[in-house]
């Protein structure tokens, strides 16, 4: 199993205090490409932050690979999300002032320092083939800005693949593309579960739900395995 | 892809941003040195004048030393001339005459014809103007059961071959008597009152002041009264030889002179000149003391004004420096923290994502915190040398006396330890002062959470 929601809830507190996820189970498997669906503000980012070791539960457990992130140092939660997670956003989060290749190495800090860490050149080499893989492989040299869209996000998912991760989380990747890139970027995910990692994507898109192997459906911070009478009609 | 690759990347991106923080932690570094070495300026150049100045004095000393000591010597040489001017006094005695008997009682027991008085003035001796035969002899006056020195003299003898001098000595007339300062305090004399003297009658002609000498003692009467009294017809104790010149101040050539003329006779010279002549040389020594002292110490008054005025303007310039500077570091240290605090917030996003990709929070205070040193590496650096330049512009406008404008000052400054120091330190501070002023900022960053940042995109 390689990630293992098991009744997990988190409130946002404040004045008005948000269930956003409540007593949430579920498993992934290596090799598993999942969407999750559902409307505006039931929880699906929220989900995706608390399985990428970045917000810790109130209740319940979060295993990943057998471990459990949320036990852990923050230092080593860090390293262990560098190693084993790979993120994708709606909004890029590419680094302004770093050329392509940096942006997709960016990752390798993460591991400068640890066991894990990699051979500089090795990681080029590995950035440069994700980057050519992409069509990016002559822009290398370029800053995120001087780019489309659709290029920002190949870069972004080069990036979310650079330290080979167990867990690939996409939080609304199409969303800003063209259905031309949106096509790329799926089928890159696709091909990235098929090669033993699985991929947990959150998204509004029929198109992008229906790449995945199968849909989770969320509403009001609950998750169901199977599409709720009133989403199918 | 490192740290300082990313730190390199984010300044060349913002350099606006980092120029200010840079130009921020300069100014701290420049205003530093060049107070510091503004400060140094004014010591160095109080050294300088200070030793100009002692320098100037003590060869104004020196100068007034031989100015005193030619005038000592100018005085002294004059006053010898005024001694050889008047002469030598001798005192011509018969060779047997022990002179331990005029000093110790002021009394003479041998004696001499008279008429070698009128040899002496007959020869063609150049060397004597004046001659005065005398009696001296320490006497009982009977009447007033009183021990007195009876001095009977005369008026000059003519020197035969010359012109007649008016006479050195007023005589004392037969008859009359010139009385000793004790003798007529003791007896209440007075001018004009009839004294029995050894039987003999005389009028007091004279009364003497007081002179500390056996004159106080003496009475002074006629020549040939003196010897009648004394049985002495024709016969003299000694012959008082008056202004004696000759060349060069060597009495041998008076004593060979006379003892060629008047032979079996002894020559000695009168105390009074070589006490003159040693009165000169004390009040010359004196006089030159005094002035040389009153030198010193204008010198040193002058000195210590200086003194107290560079003070006063050292001082000025360390308050001045006291204000400015604090100022100078809070101002640059709140510009630095501020553009820290803007970059953080101006970098959440990408705080956010570094955070997402595995990043440690000392990573990302490192990659802040890193800015900040280069920030205050090449601030302090740029900082130091514009101090120097600037302290070397400010100095001369500070203080404007001719030493402080003199070339090469700045420069051996520079190259003096002290200054070398702050030279070293003032990075090290500037780097402190960026990466303190940086550190909240920086800490801010490390402790975003990332999922709050991703959340809010
Ligand atoms: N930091 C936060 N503090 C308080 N409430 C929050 C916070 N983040 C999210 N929420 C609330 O929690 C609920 C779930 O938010 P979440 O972002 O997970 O929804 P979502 O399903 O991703 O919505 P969308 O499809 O619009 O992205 C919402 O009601 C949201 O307003
Ligand atoms: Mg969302």
């Amino acid at each position: 199993m390689l990630l293992r929601f098991d009744q997990v809830s988190k409130t946002y507190r404040g004045e008005n205090p948000v269930e956003a996820l409540r007593e949430v189970s579920f498993d992934i498997d290596t090799g598993m490409f999942v969407a999750i669906r559902g409307p505006s503000g039931c929880g699906k980012s929220t989900l995706l932050l608390t399985a990428g070791t970045l917000l810790a539960p109130d209740h319940g457990e979060v295993v990943i690979n057998g471990e459990r992130p949320y036990a852990m140092s923050g230092d080593a939660r860090a390293s262990f999300r560098g190693q084993q997670l790979g993120f994708v956003f709606q909004q890029f989060h590419l680094v302004p002032y770093l050329n392509l290749l940096d942006n997709v190495l960016a990752p390798t800090l993460s591991l400068a320092a640890t066991p894990a860490a990699v051979d500089p050149g090795i990681a080029r080499d590995r950035a440069l083939e994700l980057l050519q893989q992409f069509g990016l492989g002559d822009r290398v040299r370029h800053t995120p800005a001087k780019l489309s869209s659709g290029e920002r996000q190949r870069c972004a998912l080069a990036r979310a693949l650079l330290n080979r991760p167990q867990l690939l989380l996409a939080d609304e990747p199409t969303g800003n593309l063209d259905p031309e890139n949106a096509g790329l970027v799926l089928q890159a995910m696709r091909a990235f579960a098929a090669s033993g990692g699985a991929v947990l994507l959150v998204t509004h898109d029929d198109r992008a739900a229906a790449a995945a192997d199968s849909t989770f459906w969320m509403s009001d911070g609950k998750l169901r395995q199977q599409p709720h009478e009133a989403v199918q009609a | 892809m490192s740290l300082s690759h990313l730190i390199f990347r984010e300044i060349a991106h913002r350099k606006l941003s980092f120029l200010l923080s840079v130009v921020a932690v300069a100014v701290a570094a420049l205003s530093i040195v060049a107070a510091d070495l503004v400060v140094r300026r004014d010591a160095e150049v109080t050294r300088r004048i200070m030793a100009d100045k002692q320098a100037q004095t003590e060869s104004a000393i020196e100068e007034k030393i031989a100015l005193v000591a030619a005038a000592g010597a100018d005085l002294e040489d004059a006053i010898r001339k005024q001694m050889k001017g008047l002469g030598f006094n001798v005192l011509i005695l018969p060779e047997s005459q022990d002179v331990s008997e005029l000093h110790l009682q002021g009394s003479l027991s041998e004696t001499m014809p008279e008429s070698y008085t009128e040899r002496l003035a007959g020869s063609k001796i150049m060397t004597v103007n004046h001659l005065l035969p005398t009696v001296l002899k320490q006497v009982r006056w009977p009447e007033q059961d009183l021990d007195v020195v009876l001095y009977g003299t005369r008026g000059e003898v003519p020197l035969m071959h010359r012109d007649l001098k008016k006479p050195l000595l007023d005589a004392v007339a037969p008859g009359q008597m010139v009385v000793g300062h004790a003798i007529h305090q003791k007896l209440g004399l007075q001018v004009g009152q009839a004294v029995t003297f050894m039987g003999q009658e005389f009028t007091i002609s004279q009364l003497h002041p007081e002179r500390g000498s056996s004159d106080d003692v003496t009475l002074w009467i006629d020549l040939g009264q003196a010897q009648e009294l004394l049985g002495l017809q024709n016969l003299v104790h000694a012959i008082l030889a008056l202004e004696c010149e000759c060349a060069g101040d060597r009495i041998a050539q008076i004593r060979a002179e006379i003892a060629g003329i008047l032979p079996g006779t002894q020559v000695i010279e009168r105390y009074s000149q070589a006490l003159a002549r040693a009165e000169s040389r004390t009040k010359a020594k004196q006089v030159a003391e005094e002035s040389l002292a009153a030198e010193r110490l204008a010198g040193e008054e002058a000195l210590s004004r200086e003194l107290a005025s560079r003070q006063r303007l050292e001082r000025g310039h360390q308050q001045l420096a006291w204000v400015v500077l604090p100022l100078v570091l809070v101002l640059a240290a709140a510009a630095v923290g501020l553009l820290a605090y803007v970059n953080v917030r101006y970098r959440r996003e990408e705080i956010g994502v570094l955070r997402a990709l595995g990043l440690r929070t000392r990573q990302v205070l490192v990659v802040f915190l890193g800015k900040a040193v280069l920030s205050g590496i090449i601030g302090g650096i740029a900082g130091v040398l514009l101090g120097m330049a600037a302290g070397a512009l400010i100095g001369p406008i500070l203080d404007r006396s001719e030493v402080a404008l003199s070339v090469g000052l700045t420069e051996t400054i520079v190259g003096t330890p002290g200054f070398l120091v702050t030279l070293m330190l003032t990075p090290v501070l500037a780097i402190g002062l960026a990466t303190m002023a940086s550190w909240i900022a920086a800490a801010m960053a490390a402790s975003q959470d990332a999922a709050t940042i991703l959340q809010g995109e």
